[in-house]
């Protein structure tokens, strides 16, 4: 039973500590991407714009609202505090930043990825390389999901028989 | 009903519920969000929605003036081969900080935001031909410098616009120098 219980308790440890690093990943990222929107929003409408998917009416408040929930969603995230929600709300906005990028692609249009400010970030996150990363932010949000799911089960479940 | 019917219907019952509760509370999130962003946005004065005739004259405007006056990577190379005047209409700090180097002619510095200071400087070289960039393809800069030289009575057949601008320029690995570094070739300037 000794050798059964520490097991589990390396597990778990391994878990908790997988899937805070996820979250602190995608939650900083989030964080670190709504800071230089917020603060420029007209710059970031501009950015909206060029992706030409939504209508022209509604791109100021996009650009208004949006940064503000990455920065909620993704110290959520990191805080622990509805954490089931902030995800949720993340992978939201991550499927529809990569719809968007997709969308951009087989459109051929030239634009910034518009998600972090002027800085190296847009390049790593250019063209099809940002697909691929949202994918593994993705991914990340995943694993958090089933860590969580995989330590509510190791507490529902009874001790191994001796 | 038996036992076990019981208990599932209970399990399926507290599960919709759980679901019910992360919607609600995920919708609470939103409209908080809203909420706040909303009213940053009203004590910073920026618009919830914007001109959107504006920005549709202005779409029609760049797309006429790319069609009419853009010039592709070649192009705008055989322009600064036969001496054309290199235009960067960023601010001074990008100039600063990383420009198109060019032995065969020269590159100007005429930012935007100060266009009417530096159209005497430009009446030097009225009836030059001139080729102007900014940013990137999502810069309007050019434009606008295009436009108030055109006003200042330039003579529009003798102004091209190089629309992938320092971007392209960097990609296109075309000589670059700083204020801050060594002349450079190609390569992305350290900000």
């Amino acid at each position: 039973m000794g050798s059964a219980a520490v097991k589990t308790d390396a597990s778990s440890r391994g878990w908790k500590v997988a899937a805070m690093i996820c979250r602190l990943i995608v939650g900083g990222l989030f964080i670190y991407a709504a800071q230089s929107k917020i603060i420029d929003p007209m710059k970031f409408a501009e950015e909206v714009r060029a992706y030409e998917l939504a209508p022209l009416a509604l791109t100021n408040l996009i650009a208004i609202i949006l940064p503000w929930l990455e920065l909620i969603a993704g110290v959520l995230l990191i805080v622990g505090l509805w954490r089931v929600e902030a995800r949720l709300l993340i992978l939201l906005m991550m499927l529809g930043f990569t719809f968007g990028k997709i969308s951009v692609e087989l459109r051929g249009l030239d634009i910034n990825c518009g998600c972090w400010g002027n800085d190296w970030m847009e390049e790593v996150f250019h063209g099809i390389w940002g697909v691929l990363l949202n994918i593994v932010l993705i991914g990340m949000l995943a694993a958090d999901h089933f860590a969580m799911r995989r330590l509510k089960l190791q507490v529902v479940q009874p001790p191994p028989a001796l | 009903m038996n036992m076990t019917t019981k208990t599932h219907q209970r399990v399926h019952n507290g599960a919709a519920a759980t679901r019910r509760a992360i919607m609600l509370r995920s919708l609470a999130i939103v409209l908080v969000t809203a909420v706040v962003a909303v009213g940053y946005a009203a004590v910073r004065g920026v618009p919830w929605r914007p001109d959107v005739e504006a920005l549709i004259e202005r779409g029609e405007q760049h797309s006429e003036l790319r069609a009419t006056i853009g010039v592709s990577l070649a192009e705008f190379l055989d322009l600064i081969e036969q001496g054309a005047i290199v235009l960067d209409t960023r601010s001074t700090e990008a100039f600063a900080e990383g420009r198109l180097a060019s032995s065969r002619t020269l590159v100007l510095n005429i930012p935007a935001d100060e266009i009417d200071a530096h159209l005497v400087t430009l009446e030097d070289y009225r009836g030059s031909t001139f080729v102007l960039y900014c940013t990137s393809n999502q810069c309007d800069l050019s434009e606008e410098v295009y436009l108030a030289m055109i006003d200042a009575g330039f003579d529009p057949v003798l102004m091209h616009i190089y629309f992938p601008g320092w971007e392209g320029i960097q990609e296109a690995g075309l000589d670059v120098e700083s204020d801050y570094t060594s002349t450079a070739t190609g390569e992305p300037m350290e900000s």
